[in-house]
């Protein structure tokens, strides 16, 4: 039976094909050599991801070294939890608690410093609770004395972690028709509390970004309460042996190493003039960075009774 | 070639007959349609299955054709139960044509190649064959035309083709003629002894009429029931029930063949004797639909108008509706007379004694059998 | 608008959807006719199941996909997890029950003669696939449209076993998710437009094809 074909039809489906071309695979040149384990899962979150830093510095580090880097941007909390759960081999996160937990828990082999950004309070320009200048607490509890409007992320994120350390600081437990809980990251959370001119706490690079279409201004900034560190921690192989160690260490290494930590400085300066982030690792303590013994923010040395081979 | 083959005969030969149905009830979502404790298709023979409207004639033909499973009961194809392994031999010795028959996306010609499926033969031999079925049914001018443009007539004609494109040695047709407008009947009746050919033939139809002209034997299908088997002459003769009687209009049905035709016609009845009747009618075998009440006794030849005289011996008297008697009468073949008690005391005949039957030209119909 | 993200992304989203879909018509089509067409036990469990299958929340096949394919999870030495071929099995999944649960009801829906004549008529299985796919080809294309539609346009699976992992397993639901995140509503409007655009497209093909066939 001859098919009762529509040209039309068939013109369209030739069309889509030819549109497909070869499927997505990432384009870019075939590094030198492949390791035998080349996939390397990194966990970080959504607001490491979308400043953009990962998509300038992973293609380099492909390159170099062969390995295939899958950035899985969740928020802080789901990160910790792949890294708990072997699901992830190496992580980027910016919540020194829970990483400290972490680490006591024996679930992650190292955790190096490897930069840190910094939080702004930023409001409307009127700014009713007369908060510019003041440390952060002491312009949280002002916020909440008069009720100004103030925007939270509440997406337990690592934004929203230093936002509660901060209320916390300032003794006031925030609730009420002005606390704004938006459930979200932080692009629109900016933009909500632009479009209520409330106040809300934001990291540096997301404020750059959105800064144009912006009618906020930074009113607080700069002070050590705000800064926003980053740990690289690569999770414990002998826990998890589904867990690619080689490339997890390949990287944290290479994230801390000189030459890169040069490329962290300037990262976003040719965009926004400043900066993005600032590296730490040459000025990190003794238990954040690589040595030839065993690494990690454990602070109870006793854990080295459990040999871990040398990384 | 007629085929008219005497039921009596039938039986003396008994080789494993086709088919045969053993105590079988079937229908759909469990509600029986049709119950039969036994059913026997003759190989050559042409069983008509009659009955009136949603008498479970169509699903008895369903469960001819394994199309219908039973609910219970069996089906034997020549002595051997149908099975799964037996079933594909089977299919491809069967035809069978459907009350609405689909005929799929395609042209005329395809449809029917359709019909050969299922015997494996090369693509080249389909086109051939099919050709040829299209030719028999009169059909071949239509075998590029697409399905859907053709006319209920056309269907029918083309749905039949397929049927016997593949040279099925058991026919099953269903209804072939219904739905279709005279002249088009007439046209299908006359199609069917050029595809029948020696084969066998099941068919399902309500029209007494269709019935006579093709059946050597009846199965009359009534309320669910297959209630009675046997030729024209024998069920009509000896009813199984008042219901077929009823169905049957009470009429009797001799075989004779039409020696002269014309005005009036001249037919040789099988059992002797000759009748008159009036309007023209082919030559060839055919029945007589003879009404009780218009058969009158007489013991002499009567005067009057033109009449037929048959001689026949009666057999028995019984009551009959509105006080009136049935008089059975055996003329060479069944025959009846439904007369009224104070005619009968006239006539003052006895069971056993001879009389003359006399059935007005007028007065009795004619069935040409196809041949 | 970085035009090559959004050509890239959009051919991944074909791609992945567009397999998926073929899949799900391979496996959906055959199990519509044994569940139309049969008499098995347990035929109207099944049938249930897909029709229940068709509501089946994204999210929720992402999720248990995940599991299955998470290192520790009894599938995770496939080493599947954050690739394409994971969101082409989750998006099988979603696809199979509504392409399966439509076609079904265009099998049903098809006259008791078809059946019949079928039965008679006896072709062979390849011949009778394609004279009852030619039948209920109207409803056949409905359900092509219904899953290609359905997968195109989810993002809980997408996010949860492709991870969005840019220039790897990102497509067009998962990268308008993102940009929204990230407050760039005009990006993320670009991505929708072509979403809409693609679906509208397929669509729009398969119902020349369904249209054309009507008697």
């Amino acid at each position: 039976m001859r098919f009762r074909g529509n040209r039309v039809v068939l013109l369209g489906f030739a069309a889509l094909l030819a549109f497909l071309g070869l499927d997505g695979c990432r384009p870019g040149s075939p590094p030198a050599a492949r390791p035998p384990r080349p996939d390397v899962i990194l966990a970080t979150t959504t607001s490491t991801q979308d400043t953009g830093l990962l998509d300038y510095l992973l293609p380099m580090f492909e390159k170099e070294t062969g390995y295939r880097v899958k950035t899985v941007a969740v928020g802080t909390g789901e990160a910790l939890a792949y890294g708990s759960r072997g699901e992830a081999d190496v992580l980027l996160v910016h919540a020194p608690q829970a990483e400290q937990e972490f680490l006591k828990k024996g679930l992650g082999e190292v955790g190096w410093l490897v930069m840190h950004n910094d939080f702004l309070l930023v409001g409307p320009a009127s700014d009713p609770a007369r908060v510019r200048g003041l440390p952060p607490s002491h312009a949280l509890a002002a916020i909440s004395k008069v009720r100004a409007t103030f925007v939270s992320r509440a997406d337990n994120s690592g934004t929203h972690k230093k936002e509660e350390e901060l209320w916390a600081r300032a003794g006031v437990s925030p609730g009420g028709p002005w606390y704004l809980r938006t459930g979200q990251g932080m692009g629109e959370t900016l933009r909500i509390a632009e479009e209520k001119q409330g106040y809300t706490l934001t990291d540096r690079g997301t404020y750059l970004a959105t800064k144009s279409s912006l009618t906020l201004v930074p009113l607080v900034e700069g002070f050590p309460e705000l800064y926003n560190v980053y740990h690289v921690i690569v999770v414990n192989a002998s826990r998890f042996p589904t867990v690619n160690r080689e490339g997890a260490m390949a990287f944290a290494r290479w994230l801390v190493s000189p030459h890169v930590q040069r490329l962290i400085g300037e990262f976003g300066r040719d965009r926004y003039g400043e900066p993005l982030f600032h590296p730490d690792a040459a000025s990190a303590p003794a238990g954040e960075r690589p040595s030839e013994g065993r690494g990690g923010m454990s602070p109870e040395p006793s854990s080295e009774e459990n040999s871990r081979p040398a990384p | 070639m007629g085929g008219s083959i005497p039921g009596g005969m039938l039986t003396a030969l008994a080789t494993e007959p086709l088919l045969r149905l053993e105590e079988v009830s079937a229908g759909y979502d469990y509600h029986p349609a049709i119950e039969a404790d036994r059913m026997e298709v003759v190989e050559g023979e042409r069983l008509v299955l009659l009955g009136p409207n949603g008498a479970g004639k169509t699903t008895l033909l369903m469960v001819l054709g394994a199309l219908l499973p039973p609910f219970r009961g069996r089906l034997f194809y020549r002595g051997a139960p149908l099975t799964r392994s037996t079933l594909p031999a089977f299919r491809r010795r069967v035809g069978i044509l459907l009350q609405e028959p689909h005929l799929f996306r395609g042209t005329a010609l395809t449809n029917v190649a359709l019909g050969l499926a299922r015997l494996g033969l090369s693509r080249a031999r389909r086109r051939e064959a099919a050709s040829a079925a299209l030719q028999l049914a009169r059909a071949d001018h239509l075998a590029n035309r697409p399905a859907h443009r053709l006319s209920v007539g056309e269907r029918r004609r083309v749905a039949l083709a397929r049927t016997v494109a593949s040279s099925p040695e058991l026919l099953l047709l269903d209804e072939p003629l219904a739905g279709v407008d005279p002249p088009s009947r007439r046209d299908l009746l006359s199609l069917l002894p050029r595809v029948l050919d020696g084969k066998t033939l099941v068919m399902v139809t309500q029209s007494l009429e269709e019935a006579l002209a093709v059946a050597d034997r009846l199965a009359l299908v009534i309320g669910g029931r297959l209630v009675q088997v046997g030729t024209p002459e024998e069920v009509s003769a000896s009813p199984a029930s008042q219901e077929v009687e009823r169905f049957l209009g009470g009429e009797v049905f001799l075989p004779g063949r039409v020696v002269r035709a014309g005005e009036l016609s001249l037919v040789a009845l099988a059992g002797g004797g000759e009748v008159r009747v009036a309007g023209p009618a082919a030559p060839g075998p055919c029945y007589l639909r003879v009404r009780p009440e218009t058969v009158s006794l007489h013991r002499e030849p009567p005067r009057g108008s033109e009449r037929n005289l048959i001689a026949a011996r009666v057999v028995g008297v019984r009551e009959a509706d509105r006080g009136c008697l049935a008089v059975d009468l055996d003329a060479g073949a069944p025959l009846r007379a439904l007369v009224t008690r104070e005619a009968l005391t006239d006539l003052g005949v006895r069971p056993g004694e001879r009389v003359l039957a006399a059935i007005k030209a007028t007065a009795v119909a004619l069935v040409s059998r196809v041949r | 608008m970085d035009y090559r993200l959004l050509l890239e992304v959009s051919r991944r989203s074909l791609a992945v959807s567009g397999l998926a879909t073929l899949i799900s018509l391979a496996l959906g089509l055959p199990l519509a006719l044994a569940l139309a067409a049969g008499r098995w036990p347990g035929r109207r469990v099944v049938a249930a199941l897909v029709n229940a299958g068709m509501g089946l929340p994204p999210t929720v096949v992402g999720l248990t996909v995940a599991f299955l394919l998470f290192r520790g999870g009894p599938l995770g030495f496939l080493g599947l997890l954050y690739t394409n071929p994971a969101m082409v099995i989750a998006q099988v999944v979603i696809a199979t029950p509504v392409v399966a649960g439509v076609s079904m009801a265009a099998f049903q829906q098809l006259p008791r003669t078809v059946w019949m004549e079928l039965a008679a008529l006896a072709p062979p299985w390849h011949l009778r696939a394609l004279l009852l796919a030619r039948e209920a080809l109207a409803g056949l294309l409905a359900a092509t449209i219904a899953g290609f539609g359905a997968v195109i346009s989810e993002v809980g699976a997408s996010l949860m076993v492709g991870g969005n992992i840019h220039g790897q397993t990102q497509v067009l639901t998962t990268a308008t998710v993102e940009a929204v995140r990230k407050g760039e509503f005009g990006v993320a409007l670009g991505f929708s437009a072509v979403l809409l655009g693609l679906i509208f497209v397929v669509a729009a093909l398969l119902t020349l094809l369904q249209q054309r066939n009507r008697r």
